[in-house]
Protein backbone atom coordinates (compact mmCIF):
# COMPACT_ATOMS: atom_id res chain seq x y z
CA UNK A 1 0.00 0.00 0.00
CA UNK A 2 3.06 2.61 0.69
CA UNK A 3 4.28 1.48 -3.12
CA UNK A 4 1.33 1.98 -3.99
CA UNK A 5 0.47 5.30 -2.47
CA UNK A 6 4.51 6.48 -3.40
CA UNK A 7 3.35 6.01 -6.94
CA UNK A 8 0.33 8.10 -7.26
CA UNK A 9 1.97 10.39 -5.69
CA UNK A 10 5.01 10.66 -8.13
CA UNK A 11 2.54 10.61 -10.83
CA UNK A 12 0.68 13.34 -9.26
CA UNK A 13 2.27 15.54 -7.53
CA UNK A 14 3.42 17.62 -10.10
CA UNK A 15 1.12 17.25 -12.81
CA UNK A 16 -1.18 19.95 -13.98
CA UNK A 17 -4.69 19.78 -13.12
CA UNK A 18 -4.28 18.20 -9.79
CA UNK A 19 -4.34 20.56 -7.57
CA UNK A 20 -6.45 19.11 -4.89
CA UNK A 21 -4.43 15.89 -4.54
CA UNK A 22 -1.48 18.50 -4.54
CA UNK A 23 -2.97 20.75 -1.84
CA UNK A 24 -5.19 18.66 0.42
CA UNK A 25 -4.19 14.71 0.15
CA UNK A 26 -0.60 14.73 -0.56
CA UNK A 27 -0.10 16.81 2.43
CA UNK A 28 -2.77 15.54 4.59
CA UNK A 29 -1.25 12.02 3.45
CA UNK A 30 2.40 13.11 4.38
CA UNK A 31 1.20 14.62 7.76
CA UNK A 32 -0.46 11.20 8.45
CA UNK A 33 2.40 9.20 7.52
CA UNK A 34 4.92 10.97 9.50
CA UNK A 35 2.38 11.08 12.78
CA UNK A 36 2.56 6.87 12.45
CA UNK A 37 5.93 6.11 10.83
CA UNK A 38 8.29 8.60 12.23
CA UNK A 39 6.78 10.72 15.13
CA UNK A 40 8.66 10.22 18.83
CA UNK A 41 5.43 7.72 19.35
CA UNK A 42 4.81 6.83 15.94
CA UNK A 43 2.50 3.57 16.68
CA UNK A 44 3.96 2.03 12.80
CA UNK A 45 7.87 3.17 12.81
CA UNK A 46 9.74 0.29 10.87
CA UNK A 47 13.20 -0.61 9.82
CA UNK A 48 11.83 -2.33 6.87
CA UNK A 49 13.99 -0.33 4.43
CA UNK A 50 11.22 -0.63 1.70
CA UNK A 51 8.51 0.55 3.91
CA UNK A 52 10.22 3.52 5.15
CA UNK A 53 11.96 4.49 1.48
CA UNK A 54 8.30 4.47 -0.05
CA UNK A 55 6.77 6.65 3.30
CA UNK A 56 10.02 9.08 3.44
CA UNK A 57 9.76 9.75 -0.43
CA UNK A 58 6.49 10.04 -0.19
CA UNK A 59 6.61 12.80 2.02
CA UNK A 60 9.61 14.46 0.52
CA UNK A 61 7.06 15.14 -1.98
CA UNK A 62 4.54 16.61 -0.59
CA UNK A 63 7.51 18.89 1.21
CA UNK A 64 8.08 20.63 -2.41
CA UNK A 65 4.60 21.40 -2.83
CA UNK A 66 4.26 23.12 1.00
CA UNK A 67 7.72 23.60 2.52
CA UNK A 68 6.25 24.03 5.96
CA UNK A 69 4.25 20.78 6.23
CA UNK A 70 6.87 20.20 8.82
CA UNK A 71 8.73 21.81 11.26
CA UNK A 72 12.58 21.85 12.09
CA UNK A 73 12.35 19.10 14.42
CA UNK A 74 9.94 16.94 12.33
CA UNK A 75 11.99 17.01 9.20
CA UNK A 76 15.28 15.77 11.57
CA UNK A 77 12.72 12.40 12.47
CA UNK A 78 12.31 12.17 8.92
CA UNK A 79 16.20 12.04 8.43
CA UNK A 80 18.23 9.57 7.85
CA UNK A 81 20.25 7.72 9.98
CA UNK A 82 17.18 6.77 11.83
CA UNK A 83 17.96 5.73 15.64
CA UNK A 84 14.74 5.44 16.73
CA UNK A 85 11.60 2.87 15.94
CA UNK A 86 11.09 -0.07 14.56
CA UNK A 87 12.98 -3.44 16.27
CA UNK A 88 15.87 -1.92 17.77
CA UNK A 89 16.17 -5.67 19.39
CA UNK A 90 17.69 -8.17 16.98
CA UNK A 91 17.40 -11.53 19.03
CA UNK A 92 19.30 -14.90 17.37
CA UNK A 93 18.01 -18.13 16.96
CA UNK A 94 19.62 -20.84 15.22
CA UNK A 95 17.44 -22.37 12.32
CA UNK A 96 15.03 -25.17 14.03
CA UNK A 97 14.67 -27.49 10.91
CA UNK A 98 18.30 -27.56 9.59
CA UNK A 99 17.75 -31.27 8.65
CA UNK A 100 14.10 -31.87 7.86
CA UNK A 101 13.67 -29.37 5.06
CA UNK A 102 12.48 -31.62 1.51
CA UNK A 103 11.68 -30.43 -1.96
CA UNK A 104 12.55 -26.37 -2.24
CA UNK A 105 10.25 -25.82 0.99
CA UNK A 106 13.27 -24.03 3.11
CA UNK A 107 12.48 -20.81 3.59
CA UNK A 108 15.85 -19.28 2.53
CA UNK A 109 16.44 -21.78 -0.10
CA UNK A 110 20.22 -21.66 -1.54
CA UNK A 111 20.76 -18.09 -3.55
CA UNK A 112 18.50 -16.21 -1.26
CA UNK A 113 20.74 -17.42 1.90
CA UNK A 114 23.87 -17.16 -0.28
CA UNK A 115 23.37 -14.04 -2.06
CA UNK A 116 20.64 -11.79 -0.52
CA UNK A 117 21.65 -12.16 3.00
CA UNK A 118 25.01 -11.89 1.35
CA UNK A 119 24.41 -8.25 0.29
CA UNK A 120 23.90 -7.48 4.47
CA UNK A 121 27.69 -7.74 5.42
CA UNK A 122 30.68 -6.87 4.23
CA UNK A 123 33.89 -8.67 3.41
CA UNK A 124 32.57 -11.68 2.73
CA UNK A 125 33.23 -13.97 -0.28
CA UNK A 126 30.22 -16.05 -1.57
CA UNK A 127 28.95 -19.06 -0.30
CA UNK A 128 31.49 -18.53 3.07
CA UNK A 129 29.48 -19.48 5.32
CA UNK A 130 31.59 -19.16 8.36
CA UNK A 131 31.46 -15.34 7.93
CA UNK A 132 30.75 -14.32 11.82
CA UNK A 133 28.80 -11.32 10.94
CA UNK A 134 26.94 -13.35 7.99
CA UNK A 135 26.05 -16.02 10.69
CA UNK A 136 24.71 -13.43 12.92
CA UNK A 137 22.31 -12.26 10.09
CA UNK A 138 21.38 -15.69 8.99
CA UNK A 139 20.40 -16.16 13.09
CA UNK A 140 18.75 -12.82 13.07
CA UNK A 141 16.50 -13.18 10.38
CA UNK A 142 15.34 -16.69 11.52
CA UNK A 143 14.46 -15.48 14.84
CA UNK A 144 12.53 -12.84 13.42
CA UNK A 145 10.69 -15.25 10.34
CA UNK A 146 9.78 -17.41 13.83
CA UNK A 147 8.58 -14.05 15.28
CA UNK A 148 6.38 -13.57 12.73
CA UNK A 149 4.96 -16.52 12.56
CA UNK A 150 6.49 -18.99 10.19
CA UNK A 151 6.43 -22.64 11.28
CA UNK A 152 7.89 -25.45 8.52
CA UNK A 153 4.42 -27.58 9.89
CA UNK A 154 2.37 -25.02 8.26
CA UNK A 155 3.82 -24.09 4.92
CA UNK A 156 6.09 -27.37 3.96
CA UNK A 157 3.04 -28.97 1.71
CA UNK A 158 2.60 -25.51 0.00
CA UNK A 159 5.81 -24.41 -0.16
CA UNK A 160 6.83 -27.71 -2.10
CA UNK A 161 3.62 -27.42 -4.16
CA UNK A 162 4.72 -23.86 -5.03
CA UNK A 163 8.81 -24.88 -5.55
CA UNK A 164 7.41 -27.08 -8.08
CA UNK A 165 6.71 -24.95 -10.47
CA UNK A 166 8.90 -22.21 -9.45
CA UNK A 167 11.31 -21.43 -12.83
CA UNK A 168 14.15 -19.30 -12.51
CA UNK A 169 13.05 -15.44 -11.97
CA UNK A 170 15.05 -13.77 -14.87
CA UNK A 171 12.91 -15.99 -17.66
CA UNK A 172 9.40 -15.24 -15.04
CA UNK A 173 8.93 -12.16 -13.24
CA UNK A 174 5.74 -12.76 -12.60
CA UNK A 175 6.38 -16.12 -10.73
CA UNK A 176 5.10 -16.93 -7.27
CA UNK A 177 6.95 -17.14 -4.05
CA UNK A 178 7.25 -19.68 -1.00
CA UNK A 179 5.11 -18.27 1.93
CA UNK A 180 8.37 -19.35 3.78
CA UNK A 181 10.21 -16.96 1.39
CA UNK A 182 8.02 -14.02 1.82
CA UNK A 183 8.73 -14.16 5.86
CA UNK A 184 12.34 -14.57 4.94
CA UNK A 185 11.86 -11.39 2.59
CA UNK A 186 9.80 -9.20 5.38
CA UNK A 187 13.15 -9.75 7.87
CA UNK A 188 15.28 -9.31 5.18
CA UNK A 189 14.40 -5.64 4.52
CA UNK A 190 13.57 -5.00 8.16
CA UNK A 191 17.45 -6.13 8.82
CA UNK A 192 18.45 -4.21 6.24
CA UNK A 193 17.22 -0.94 7.00
CA UNK A 194 18.33 -1.64 10.85
CA UNK A 195 21.71 -2.37 9.16
CA UNK A 196 21.76 1.01 7.28
CA UNK A 197 20.92 3.30 10.17
CA UNK A 198 24.18 1.02 12.13
CA UNK A 199 26.79 2.09 8.91
CA UNK A 200 26.50 -1.93 8.53
CA UNK A 201 25.57 -2.01 5.23
CA UNK A 202 28.72 -2.65 2.55
CA UNK A 203 27.52 -0.32 -0.14
CA UNK A 204 27.09 3.53 0.51
CA UNK A 205 24.16 3.29 -1.24
CA UNK A 206 21.13 5.61 -0.59
CA UNK A 207 18.64 2.72 -2.34
CA UNK A 208 19.01 -0.99 -1.60
CA UNK A 209 19.74 -3.01 -4.88
CA UNK A 210 17.14 -5.42 -3.49
CA UNK A 211 14.38 -2.50 -3.96
CA UNK A 212 12.41 -5.17 -6.09
CA UNK A 213 10.05 -2.94 -8.13
CA UNK A 214 9.97 0.90 -9.12
CA UNK A 215 6.38 1.79 -7.87
CA UNK A 216 6.01 4.72 -10.55
CA UNK A 217 6.04 1.76 -13.76
CA UNK A 218 7.48 3.60 -16.06
CA UNK A 219 5.97 2.58 -19.77
CA UNK A 220 8.80 2.53 -22.11
CA UNK A 221 8.54 4.83 -24.75
CA UNK A 222 7.87 3.72 -28.50
CA UNK A 223 9.43 6.93 -31.39
CA UNK A 224 10.03 7.03 -34.65
CA UNK A 225 13.97 6.23 -35.71
CA UNK A 226 15.82 9.41 -34.86
CA UNK A 227 18.81 8.56 -37.58
CA UNK A 228 16.83 7.90 -41.07
CA UNK A 229 20.55 7.53 -42.94
CA UNK A 230 22.74 5.17 -42.95
CA UNK A 231 26.08 5.07 -41.13
CA UNK A 232 27.34 2.04 -43.28
CA UNK A 233 28.17 3.23 -46.41
CA UNK A 234 30.81 0.61 -47.54
CA UNK A 235 30.72 -1.90 -50.37
CA UNK A 236 34.12 -3.75 -48.80
CA UNK A 237 34.71 -6.20 -46.68
CA UNK A 238 34.08 -6.45 -42.85
CA UNK A 239 37.48 -6.08 -42.57
CA UNK A 240 38.38 -3.56 -44.77
CA UNK A 241 35.62 -1.26 -42.98
CA UNK A 242 36.87 -2.36 -39.48
CA UNK A 243 40.24 -0.47 -40.84
CA UNK A 244 37.91 1.95 -43.09
CA UNK A 245 38.07 4.66 -39.94
CA UNK A 246 34.47 5.87 -41.03
CA UNK A 247 32.69 8.11 -38.74
CA UNK A 248 28.86 8.07 -38.60
CA UNK A 249 27.81 11.39 -39.76
CA UNK A 250 25.72 12.37 -36.93
CA UNK A 251 26.70 16.56 -36.75
CA UNK A 252 23.48 17.42 -38.88
CA UNK A 253 21.37 15.54 -36.02
CA UNK A 254 22.96 16.56 -32.94
CA UNK A 255 19.73 19.43 -32.78
CA UNK A 256 16.23 18.61 -34.97
CA UNK A 257 13.52 21.61 -35.25
CA UNK A 258 11.10 18.70 -34.15
CA UNK A 259 10.82 15.03 -33.66
CA UNK A 260 7.65 12.86 -33.75
CA UNK A 261 5.78 15.54 -34.48
CA UNK A 262 6.62 17.73 -31.12
CA UNK A 263 8.18 21.07 -31.96
CA UNK A 264 11.28 22.17 -30.43
CA UNK A 265 14.24 22.19 -31.21
CA UNK A 266 15.43 19.39 -29.88
CA UNK A 267 19.08 18.64 -28.67
CA UNK A 268 20.82 15.19 -28.18
CA UNK A 269 22.36 14.75 -24.90
CA UNK A 270 22.96 11.06 -24.54
CA UNK A 271 22.23 7.53 -25.99
CA UNK A 272 23.45 4.88 -27.56
CA UNK A 273 22.34 4.05 -31.72
CA UNK A 274 23.29 0.87 -33.40
CA UNK A 275 22.72 0.05 -36.91
CA UNK A 276 23.49 -3.43 -38.64
CA UNK A 277 23.38 -4.54 -42.65
CA UNK A 278 23.92 -8.19 -43.44
CA UNK A 279 27.09 -8.00 -42.27
CA UNK A 280 28.73 -5.02 -40.55
CA UNK A 281 27.60 -3.10 -37.66
CA UNK A 282 28.07 0.22 -36.22
CA UNK A 283 27.54 1.63 -32.57
CA UNK A 284 27.57 4.95 -31.01
CA UNK A 285 27.58 6.33 -27.99
CA UNK A 286 26.13 10.11 -27.28
CA UNK A 287 27.56 11.49 -24.14
CA UNK A 288 26.72 15.31 -23.12
CA UNK A 289 29.10 17.03 -20.23
CA UNK A 290 28.28 20.50 -18.86
CA UNK A 291 31.10 22.53 -17.20
CA UNK A 292 32.22 25.87 -16.62
CA UNK A 293 32.20 28.32 -19.63
CA UNK A 294 36.26 29.10 -18.68
CA UNK A 295 37.19 26.25 -20.46
CA UNK A 296 35.41 26.94 -23.29
CA UNK A 297 37.01 30.28 -23.59
CA UNK A 298 40.26 28.71 -23.48
CA UNK A 299 39.56 26.94 -26.38
CA UNK A 300 40.87 23.70 -25.13
CA UNK A 301 40.86 20.96 -27.59
CA UNK A 302 40.10 17.64 -26.54
CA UNK A 303 40.36 14.10 -27.45
CA UNK A 304 39.45 11.25 -26.21
CA UNK A 305 41.76 8.71 -24.86
CA UNK A 306 39.66 5.67 -24.49
CA UNK A 307 40.34 2.29 -25.52
CA UNK A 308 37.34 0.61 -24.76
CA UNK A 309 34.37 3.67 -25.70
CA UNK A 310 31.63 3.81 -23.07
CA UNK A 311 34.00 2.85 -20.31
CA UNK A 312 34.54 5.27 -17.68
CA UNK A 313 36.06 4.45 -13.89
CA UNK A 314 34.35 4.39 -11.36
CA UNK A 315 36.21 4.79 -8.27
CA UNK A 316 35.04 6.55 -4.69
CA UNK A 317 31.91 6.71 -6.07
CA UNK A 318 33.29 9.53 -8.70
CA UNK A 319 33.69 9.07 -12.51
CA UNK A 320 36.54 10.03 -14.43
CA UNK A 321 37.20 10.35 -17.88
CA UNK A 322 40.63 10.48 -19.40
CA UNK A 323 40.69 13.69 -21.72
CA UNK A 324 44.07 14.53 -23.79
CA UNK A 325 45.70 16.64 -24.61
CA UNK A 326 45.17 19.95 -23.68
CA UNK A 327 46.14 22.93 -26.06
CA UNK A 328 45.66 26.35 -23.61
CA UNK A 329 46.70 29.31 -25.58
CA UNK A 330 49.53 27.44 -27.39
CA UNK A 331 51.11 25.33 -24.47
CA UNK A 332 50.76 21.62 -24.77
CA UNK A 333 49.65 20.46 -21.41
CA UNK A 334 47.49 16.60 -20.47
CA UNK A 335 44.40 17.31 -18.96
CA UNK A 336 42.54 15.06 -17.14
CA UNK A 337 39.11 16.22 -16.32
CA UNK A 338 37.42 14.50 -13.63
CA UNK A 339 33.52 13.75 -13.79
CA UNK A 340 31.72 14.04 -10.40
CA UNK A 341 28.88 12.21 -9.91
CA UNK A 342 27.02 15.49 -8.59
CA UNK A 343 24.23 13.09 -6.82
CA UNK A 344 25.43 9.73 -7.28
CA UNK A 345 21.57 8.84 -7.54
CA UNK A 346 19.29 7.38 -9.98
CA UNK A 347 17.70 10.07 -12.04
CA UNK A 348 13.95 9.24 -11.20
CA UNK A 349 13.87 8.82 -7.83
CA UNK B 1 37.37 20.86 -13.13
CA UNK B 2 33.84 20.49 -12.10
CA UNK B 3 31.59 18.60 -15.06
CA UNK B 4 28.21 17.18 -14.60
CA UNK B 5 26.99 14.52 -16.08
CA UNK B 6 24.06 15.57 -18.34
CA UNK B 7 21.95 12.52 -18.22
CA UNK B 8 21.11 9.42 -16.11
CA UNK B 9 20.82 6.04 -17.87
CA UNK B 10 17.18 4.16 -15.67
CA UNK B 11 18.82 0.33 -15.40
CA UNK B 12 15.73 -1.11 -13.28
CA UNK B 13 15.94 -4.87 -13.99
CA UNK B 14 13.26 -6.41 -15.79
CA UNK B 15 13.37 -9.33 -13.25
CA UNK B 16 11.77 -8.19 -10.64
CA UNK B 17 8.30 -7.54 -11.89
CA UNK B 18 6.57 -8.03 -15.23
CA UNK B 19 5.24 -4.35 -14.74
CA UNK B 20 9.09 -2.93 -14.52
CA UNK B 21 10.16 -3.53 -18.19
CA UNK B 22 11.61 -0.22 -18.84
CA UNK B 23 14.86 -0.46 -18.54
CA UNK B 24 17.67 0.84 -20.95
CA UNK B 25 15.67 4.37 -21.01
CA UNK B 26 17.62 7.83 -19.80
CA UNK B 27 16.66 10.51 -17.38
CA UNK B 28 17.76 14.37 -17.87
CA UNK B 29 20.03 14.51 -14.57
CA UNK B 30 18.81 16.24 -11.14
CA UNK B 31 20.58 18.65 -10.82
CA UNK B 32 19.74 20.51 -14.57
CA UNK B 33 15.55 18.79 -13.64
CA UNK B 34 15.44 20.64 -10.73
CA UNK B 35 17.02 23.65 -12.10
CA UNK B 36 14.78 23.93 -14.75
CA UNK B 37 11.56 23.09 -12.53
CA UNK B 38 10.63 19.54 -13.99
CA UNK B 39 8.80 16.38 -13.43
CA UNK B 40 8.24 13.28 -15.27
CA UNK B 41 5.14 12.49 -16.68
CA UNK B 42 4.28 9.02 -15.03
CA UNK B 43 4.14 6.64 -16.42
CA UNK B 44 5.37 8.17 -19.50
CA UNK B 45 9.12 8.77 -19.11
CA UNK B 46 8.79 12.43 -21.00
CA UNK B 47 9.73 15.37 -18.32
CA UNK B 48 7.86 18.24 -18.84
CA UNK B 49 7.70 22.16 -16.92
CA UNK B 50 5.64 21.84 -13.84
CA UNK B 51 2.61 24.38 -13.33
CA UNK B 52 2.47 24.22 -17.73
CA UNK B 53 3.41 20.77 -18.66
CA UNK B 54 4.98 21.42 -21.86
CA UNK B 55 7.19 18.85 -22.57
CA UNK B 56 10.82 19.66 -21.81
CA UNK B 57 12.66 16.79 -22.34
CA UNK B 58 11.92 13.23 -25.04
CA UNK B 59 12.99 9.47 -25.07
CA UNK B 60 14.02 8.06 -28.60
CA UNK B 61 13.45 4.21 -28.40
CA UNK B 62 13.02 2.01 -31.02
CA UNK B 63 14.27 -1.26 -32.72
CA UNK B 64 15.95 -4.46 -30.74
CA UNK B 65 18.81 -4.40 -28.72
CA UNK B 66 22.41 -5.03 -30.51
CA UNK B 67 20.97 -4.88 -33.97
CA UNK B 68 19.50 -1.60 -35.53
CA UNK B 69 18.26 0.27 -31.98
CA UNK B 70 18.00 3.60 -31.09
CA UNK B 71 17.88 5.09 -27.54
CA UNK B 72 18.38 8.13 -26.93
CA UNK B 73 17.48 11.55 -24.44
CA UNK B 74 16.66 14.68 -26.12
CA UNK B 75 16.03 18.03 -24.09
CA UNK B 76 14.44 21.34 -25.50
CA UNK B 77 16.84 23.43 -26.88
CA UNK B 78 15.61 26.75 -25.12
CA UNK B 79 15.86 24.99 -21.62
CA UNK B 80 19.18 23.78 -22.31
CA UNK B 81 20.27 27.80 -23.43
CA UNK B 82 18.45 28.71 -20.48
CA UNK B 83 20.20 26.41 -17.87
CA UNK B 84 23.66 26.90 -19.52
CA UNK B 85 23.37 30.77 -19.32
CA UNK B 86 22.32 30.73 -15.75
CA UNK B 87 24.77 28.75 -14.17
CA UNK B 88 27.40 29.89 -16.76
CA UNK B 89 28.12 26.57 -18.19
CA UNK B 90 29.31 24.98 -21.76
CA UNK B 91 28.57 21.87 -23.07
CA UNK B 92 30.36 19.39 -24.74
CA UNK B 93 29.25 16.30 -26.35
CA UNK B 94 31.32 13.30 -27.79
CA UNK B 95 30.23 10.90 -30.33
CA UNK B 96 32.12 7.47 -30.11
CA UNK B 97 31.64 3.94 -31.02
CA UNK B 98 33.15 1.07 -32.79
CA UNK B 99 33.09 -0.65 -36.59
CA UNK B 100 32.23 -4.37 -35.97
CA UNK B 101 30.70 -7.41 -37.93
CA UNK B 102 27.38 -7.95 -37.34
CA UNK B 103 27.17 -10.31 -34.52
CA UNK B 104 23.91 -11.81 -35.42
CA UNK B 105 26.02 -13.95 -37.71
CA UNK B 106 27.75 -16.91 -36.57
CA UNK B 107 31.17 -16.03 -38.87
CA UNK B 108 31.78 -12.48 -37.25
CA UNK B 109 34.46 -12.88 -35.85
CA UNK B 110 36.50 -14.58 -38.79
CA UNK B 111 34.89 -11.57 -41.15
CA UNK B 112 36.42 -9.11 -38.76
CA UNK B 113 39.77 -10.94 -39.25
CA UNK B 114 43.04 -9.98 -37.16
CA UNK B 115 42.71 -6.06 -35.72
CA UNK B 116 43.36 -3.58 -32.97
CA UNK B 117 40.59 -1.97 -30.94
CA UNK B 118 41.81 1.11 -32.01
CA UNK B 119 41.14 0.52 -35.62
CA UNK B 120 37.46 0.01 -35.01
CA UNK B 121 36.97 2.86 -32.69
CA UNK B 122 35.24 6.32 -33.98
CA UNK B 123 35.18 9.14 -32.23
CA UNK B 124 33.81 12.74 -32.20
CA UNK B 125 33.57 15.50 -29.80
CA UNK B 126 31.50 18.74 -29.97
CA UNK B 127 31.30 21.92 -28.50
CA UNK B 128 28.17 23.29 -28.32
CA UNK B 129 28.17 27.28 -28.38
CA UNK B 130 25.72 29.94 -29.27
CA UNK B 131 22.80 27.44 -30.10
CA UNK B 132 25.25 24.93 -32.40
CA UNK B 133 27.78 22.26 -32.03
CA UNK B 134 31.03 22.73 -33.45
CA UNK B 135 33.18 19.82 -33.93
CA UNK B 136 36.60 19.38 -32.44
CA UNK B 137 37.52 16.12 -32.65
Amino acid sequence: MLAASYGVSMAFWAAPRAARFQQRLLPNYARALFALMFGQQAQHSTTHILARDYALRSIELALKIQPQLLNPTERLLTTPLFTIGGIRNWDEVEDKDDEKYRLGDSPLGMDFGNYTLGRLVSGRSAYDNKHLDYQRVRRQIMWRIYDLGYRLGTFSAIDQEIARFAYDRGNNPGKTDRYGKKYAWIAFYELAGYRQDLGLLPYDEKRISDADIDPSFPVKPSSPTYFTESWILHDGSVAEWLHSGSCPDVENRLIVQEFAGVPGPWVILHGLVDQSTGDKTIFTFFRAYSLHRLMCLLRLKFSLRSNIPGTMRYRNRKMSITLTPARILGAKLGAIVYLQHQSGRRATR
Amino acid sequence: VSVLVTARDYTWEDYHSTENQAGGIHFLAKEISEHLNLYVQIPGTTMAIRKSGDVATMSVQNGVDYKNHESLLLIRQDLLDGYLKEKNLALILFAWGERRANYTREDARLLEGDFEISDAIHKQGFLYENGRFRRFL
